[in-house]
């Protein structure tokens, strides 16, 4: 399973967010597939379906909420 | 006037810093335009200012751990902008932190290929000169954050 990290400063709470993948970062990767998505402190880790891909950006929806204590 | 950056790294040292280094390079391409250079290195933080307070701004973001430090300190170092995220996903609980949103720009290298959108996400011999040139920025930057401290302290 592909594993990512998300900009939450831009992103935090969106159930929809796009991340920028180096090319080693996306190769297999397809539309339909469920990723990982880095956690962070206080920030866990979560997984998320690719929706779009255009070139290295890549956007996702969150399957599992945010469960961060803010 | 005291600056607040929160971490979004789970703790510090090399694997934080690589963490941060890979972000102001992912963000390269949304900088396109801002200024003469093609793009920017940046990395963001948040300001103590218009009755946003260091306990405000710690406890609106999710980070556990975060750092100050001083303009004075930030502009021996690096260039600022202040900067607002412009996205309809920014998260409502963070948008009011906009108006003291500042970037702290990280220098950028004379290379040609940079002015090539999207190249750092697609050459790999690029991305790792720009890693290597990076890595002693992000060193100065988090020098200047620490000590670093937990949020519920």
């Amino acid at each position: 399973m592909h594993r990512m990290t998300v900009d939450y400063t831009r992103y935090l709470r969106s159930p929809v967010v796009e991340v920028a993948l180096f090319a080693s970062e996306r190769i297999g990767l397809k539309v339909g597939d469920t990723v990982l998505v880095n956690g962070e402190d206080g920030i866990p880790e979560r997984r998320a379906t690719v929706l779009s891909i255009d070139g290295g950006k890549v956007k996702l929806r969150f399957i599992d909420p945010v469960t961060a204590t803010v | 006037m005291a600056r607040v950056r929160c971490s979004s790294s789970t703790s510090a040292g090399a694997g934080a810093n690589d963490n941060l280094r890979d972000k102001a390079i992912r963000s390269y391409d949304d900088y396109r335009g801002i200024t003469t250079s093609a793009g920017l290195f940046v990395l963001s933080v948040y300001a103590a200012l218009k009755g946003h307070d260091i306990p405000k701004i710690v406890g609106t973001l999710p980070w556990n751990q975060y750092g100050t430090s001083s303009v004075g300190e930030l502009r021996a170092h690096f260039e600022l902008l202040a900067t607002t995220i412009l996205d309809d996903d920014t998260p409502e609980p963070v948008d009011p932190l906009q108006e003291v949103h500042f970037d702290v720009v990280l220098p950028v290298p004379e290379d040609g290929r940079l002015a090539v959108e999207g190249v750092l996400l697609d050459d790999d011999l690029l991305l790792a000169t720009i890693k290597a040139w990076l890595d002693p920025h992000i060193d100065t930057f988090q020098s200047l954050f620490e000590p670093r401290q937990r949020r519920y302290d």
